[in-house]
């Protein structure tokens, strides 16, 4: 395997253990300007883990209740403020009459490597990395049968990883991001 | 020495599908690309992971209007502050609500021709445009499922292009294509839920916490 080769199967794999194990964890803050009631979440995002308006959590509201609103020809502004997702796109409900900034808390995606970066991960995740790999190029080269021995050891390898992360993780419970150590 | 960076995903994909059905095959590189965007569109419109809200300003008299050209299916229809009903017939008839829509090749039109002009709001799942080699997938296809293109465009090259010999591994990539589009459809509706941690992650590793 050649250098561009070995970056490219492993920045795949790295990709795929982190959110099969859901590893990293992030915190960012998004500004909604008045009068706007939606964000873009950010490109990293796997799944969010909280949501909070100064420090308050933020619950969710029914999408439908929230639409439905929105379809008024006045921009009515019912009940108390809450959140709900479309696609990738967070919305606050009703729009906020001031600008606001939300704090999320999520799992994110490592970045893409370069080839002089080390991984992100360290320990059983990186070993579930190499076996990753040994999986996708057996399965490129045709060796389907050694293909699969490396697939199962990476289930065994990712089920390891989730269960020695597990402590941390569930920690991460539905409500303010700024609960807990996240980082 | 120089600092190397990835290559594009779509290409090194392609590559790696290239690599395994072997350099004899009948199958072109566009044909895998091919491949490879109607697996991407099938999975994004199966699993619903774009969606969007198209406002549409109804007008006094008209029953009918096109429909966002990426629509993929419609999630919800919504006006004047209530979710329509769907109905299957462009006439009004009796017992039908009057807040209701039909749907019928990329129009949307309501039994009931609107009076005044106002918003509807149709909620829906959009299909991604084609990829071409440059290009990265949409961010809620993220990295941790392109192995679904992988699977689907070497089960259609192969398919298409390998003798018996083959049909097991065949097989297999349409298996793991199907049970990987179920598990992203699991994680958009994680997603959807937000902020839930026992979810299913893009290889399902079966770990329950």
């Amino acid at each position: 395997m050649n250098s561009q080769d070995d970056l490219d199967y492993t920045n795949n794999a790295q990709m795929r253990v982190c959110a099969d194990a859901l590893l990293l964890h992030a915190q960012t803050t998004l500004t909604m300007l008045a009068g706007e009631n939606f964000v873009t979440l950010p490109d990293d995002l796997i799944r969010m883990t909280g949501i909070s308006v100064s420090a308050m959590p933020l619950p969710v509201v029914p999408r439908d209740r929230a639409i439905m609103l929105q379809s008024l020809p006045e921009n009515a502004v019912v009940g108390d403020q809450g959140h709900y997702l479309l696609g990738r796109t967070l919305y606050l409900s009703p729009t906020p009459i001031q600008d606001t900034t939300i704090t999320i808390a999520y799992i994110r995606r490592p970045a893409q490597m370069q080839s002089d970066d080390q991984l992100e991960i360290s320990g059983q995740a990186e070993e579930a990395v190499r076996l990753r790999v040994l999986a996708d190029t057996l399965t490129d080269d045709g060796q389907d049968e050694m293909a699969q021995l490396h697939e199962q050891l990476y289930q065994q390898a990712i089920r390891n990883v989730r269960r020695q992360s597990g402590q941390l993780a569930s920690r991460l419970t539905f409500g303010s991001p700024l609960d807990g150590d996240l980082a | 020495m120089s600092v190397l960076t990835t290559t594009d995903p779509v290409r090194w994909i392609q590559q790696r599908i290239i690599k395994r059905v072997g350099d004899g095959s009948p199958i072109t590189p566009e044909e895998i690309l091919a491949a490879m965007n109607e697996g991407y569109q099938l999975a994004c419109g199966q699993a619903g992971c774009i969606e969007y809200v198209y406002t549409l300003a109804t007008a006094d008299g008209v029953q009918e209007y096109s429909l966002p050209g990426d629509l993929y299916r419609t999630r919800a229809v919504y006006a004047g502050g209530t979710k329509l009903t769907q109905v299957w017939d462009r006439q009004a008839v009796s017992g039908s609500p009057d807040m209701a829509y039909y749907q019928r090749a990329g129009v949307i039109g309501f039994p009931v021709v609107p009076t005044t002009t106002g918003p509807v709001l149709i909620r829906y799942v959009a299909t991604p445009p084609p990829l071409d080699l440059p290009d990265t997938p949409d961010p809620s296809f993220g990295p941790e499922w392109y192995y679904l293109l992988y699977h689907y465009g070497t089960y259609r090259a192969m398919a298409q292009g390998s003798g018996a010999q083959d049909a097991v591994f065949v097989a297999t990539q349409r298996q793991a294509y199907d049970a990987g589009v179920s598990r992203l459809r699991k994680q958009v509706k994680m997603l959807d839920r937000s902020q839930v941690l026992r979810a299913h992650s893009p290889t399902e590793v079966g770990y329950a916490r």
